[in-house]
């Protein structure tokens, strides 16, 4: 009976010291955990990756003499054949394991968009500790390092700064749906890009462009401003957005805000060449109106609505022109639509779909449904 | 050693969704692309009338498990046969099984600990299971983890509806038949693995409605599986999720509702780990009770003992899972499917 007890209090005590598994912990301030990762061009062929890292909060107050926060970040880099092995070169430099399963963005430099970058994103989406809901950027006028390295205003981390802006430009690309676009059967692809600017001594970054990469996801063109919002409405790929347009009937200036934006594609494929009618619409509301119109009344809400519809008609029209005749590439998706619903007669488009993109006729139709001008009709008067 | 219906429905429940889980959404994908949803539905039929035999036939001879009814049926010598094979055939799931597991937790948990530990610690814990009252512990416990292995596999398909691109599902049925021909045996060798309720139903007292029960425990399995590879398939796209090792895996790390509730894959493997090992307790427990049946031994629990020594040594003996290399869909195919609709006509013949 003692015997039995005693073998079983033995046993208990080796099983839980088996079960606490101490000898593999990793604690929190052993790790590095990367909000952002940067990938530039490096001489001789390399890569340099740069890591920003969080530092822990300083121990009381640290307000330096000469005024101004101190960084709460710190931006670690080394050179590699490949990403893997430029974070084995970090990992000589630092003193904690790496961490990526909380990174907010991937920036990529323009050098390195411009050679492909696809096969980078290898690692991101390997390793079992990544978050493949990391976003991807291209940055432009500055290297991605130092895209890292700079502190904007307001937010502590440009990388968070970066992921949060990206929510109000209307347009973001996570990594896991960056994946699923290349691997559509036409893979032109589109991704925003961060451009640094220089304003009095002082860093601001922009985002308000977008970038067209070709078949072999190697950076192509630009793409600015109106034409940028045009080209993604078309694409189906906008949330949200904001437009200002000169209205005729008012000699002014009206803005909206449409919040809630979709693309309807109708395929026409009879024939050699087909064709495609493409229904934009939008719900928003008037946000500044500096006519005399009275946004209230319902008749002049709708005649309003028709010209501004009519404006980014305009506008889309301008953006298929240049992408159809000038790019040739199909970043609008029109061929993944042929290839999903007629999947026949895609095998006789497949083959030089650029040229009969090109050669597409394209018809546009806007609806936007205009929900209301927010609290006044009119506003205050302008002498004429 | 009694077992209700509700605990059958679970036991047979949370194996459908951990053999999907871990074995069979990576090569299914690979093969049938963006249309698994019809490779689903057709391997679902084969398990269905699969498992229907498996419980006609066992219902013929109530009280009896298949190591004696086999022998009934097929007399002394080609029935004993029968009999050791589906031994060495549950045997072998249970090794495959407990190596995924070790592999899993030595991988991605516990990257430190040597493999033998890990092993040794679940092959304790198989012996006192089976020690206190083998299956009916086993259908008990069942009885908790199934519901909640069944919120952590149905919730999560609804928590990312918001990233689905439903183009991704098409074009259909373009591709090679021949990928979603052996998309179905793949999936049928898992979503079939049904054999265990041969031994088990001796045990249950009230058999009314007792296929009701369990083939809506792998139609339920089986909906789940459809729905969570077609899940993937509208996130990731047909040829990304199809260079995936681990699918439902990737699919849980892309989930982000209100951008507070993310990294959820830690959740789900918490609970796979539960499901995992009830599976692994019965598949070894139908073994040891198969083998006392056969060789007539009175203590169930010295055979226990012995099978624990050898499956431990036989996993010692195997250097890494790679499961392309054991994935031949025909053993799963004769041992559910084609030995059940035998022994079925055999027994229907004789009896009448």
């Amino acid at each position: 009976m003692l015997v039995r007890v005693t073998i079983l209090i033995l046993l208990l005590t080796l099983m839980a010291t088996g079960l606490t598994g101490c000898w593999d912990l990793t604690e929190p301030n052993q790790l590095f955990y990367i909000m952002g990762s940067g990938i530039d061009k490096s001489d001789d062929g390399k890569i340099e990756l740069s890591l920003q890292v969080p530092l822990p909060n300083q121990q009381g107050s640290n307000q330096g003499k000469g005024g101004g926060n101190p960084k709460q970040f710190v931006v670690v880099s080394g050179k590699g054949k490949n990403i893997f092995d430029a974070a084995s070169h970090i990992v000589e430099k630092s003193s904690r394991k790496l961490f990526g399963g909380h990174r907010f963005v991937v920036v990529i430099n323009e050098e390195v968009a411009k050679q492909g970058f696809t096969q980078w994103l290898d690692e991101l989406i390997r390793h079992p500790d990544n978050n493949t809901r990391a976003r991807l950027f291209i940055v432009k006028g500055i290297t991605a390092k130092g895209f890292l390295e700079t502190q904007y205003k307001v937010e502590k981390y440009s990388s968070l700064s970066a992921y949060q802006a990206s929510t109000l430009i209307g347009y973001n690309n996570l990594l896991y749906e960056f994946q699923r676009d290349i691997n559509n059967p036409v893979n032109y692809t589109i991704l925003p890009v961060i451009e640094s600017v220089t304003n009095n001594k002082e860093y601001e970054y922009k985002m308000h462009s977008i970038a067209i990469l070709n078949k072999e996801h190697k950076l192509m063109t630009y793409m600015k401003d109106r034409e940028a919002t045009s080209a993604l409405w078309a694409a189906g790929k906008l949330h949200h957005t904001f437009i200002t347009h000169y209205i005729s009937q008012g000699d002014g200036t009206i803005s909206v805000d449409l919040r809630k934006i979709q693309r309807q594609v109708k395929l026409n494929i009879k024939g050699r060449v087909p064709s495609i009618h493409i229904k934009l619409s939008g719900k928003g509301i008037y946000t500044e109106n500096n006519t005399n119109l009275d946004l209230l009344s319902p008749s002049v809400k709708e005649s309003v609505t028709k010209e501004m519809s009519k404006r980014i008609q305009d506008d889309v029209r301008v953006v298929f022109d240049k992408v159809q005749k000038k790019y040739k590439s199909d970043i609008f998706g029109f061929g993944n639509e042929i290839a999903r619903k007629h999947p026949d007669k895609w095998n006789n488009f497949k083959k030089n779909w650029d040229e009969t993109f090109s050669k597409m006729d394209v018809t546009v139709e806007v609806n936007l449904s205009i929900q209301g001008g927010g609290l006044i009709g009119s506003g205050p008067k302008i002498a004429k | 050693m009694n077992i209700s219906k509700s605990q059958m429905f679970w036991m047979i429940f949370i194996s459908e969704i951990v053999l999907l889980t871990y074995f069979a959404l990576g090569p299914a994908l690979k093969q049938a692309r963006q249309d698994i949803w019809i490779s689903f539905i057709f391997a679902s039929v084969g398990a269905i009338v699969g498992t229907f035999l498996m419980i006609k036939v066992s219902l013929l001879y109530p009280n009896q498990s298949i190591i004696q009814y086999c022998q009934t049926i097929l007399g002394k010598f080609l029935g004993k046969m029968v009999a050791f094979s589906y031994i060495c055939f549950w045997f072998f799931i249970s090794i495959v099984l407990l190596r995924a597991q070790a592999d899993f937790i030595s991988m991605n948990l516990l990257n430190k600990t040597p493999l033998f530990i890990i092993v040794l610690l679940v092959i304790v814990l198989i012996i006192y299971v089976n020690w206190q009252s083998g299956i009916t512990t086993i259908a008990r416990c069942s009885e908790v983890i199934g519901p909640l292995l069944f919120i952590a596999a149905f919730l999560p398909l609804f928590l990312n509806v918001t990233h689905m691109d439903l183009n991704q599902l098409l074009p259909i049925y373009t591709d090679n038949k021949r990928s979603i021909l052996s998309g179905t045996l793949i999936t049928f060798c898992f979503i079939g693995e049904t054999s265990m309720i041969m031994m088990v139903t001796a045990y249950i007292k009230d058999t009314k409605k007792l296929s009701a029960s369990i083939l809506g425990a792998v139609s339920l399995g089986t909906l789940w599986g459809g729905l969570m590879s077609v899940a993937v398939v509208l996130i990731f796209g047909p040829k990304a999720s199809a260079d995936m090792y681990h699918p439902q895996y990737m699919f849980m790390k892309s989930i982000s509702v209100l951008n507070f509730i993310q990294n959820f894959d830690l959740i789900i493997t918490f609970f796979t780990q539960f499901g995992i090992l009830i599976k692994l307790f019965y598949q070894f427990s139908i073994s040891s009770s198969g083998i006392s049946q056969l060789l007539n031994i009175k203590k169930q629990k010295n055979v226990s003992w012995v099978l624990a020594i050898i499956l431990f040594l036989c996993l010692m003996m195997t250097r890494d899972l790679n499961y392309q290399s054991f994935l031949k869909p025909w053993i799963f195919v004769v041992f559910n499917f084609a030995i059940p609709l035998l022994l079925w006509t055999v027994g229907k013949i004789r009896s009448n």
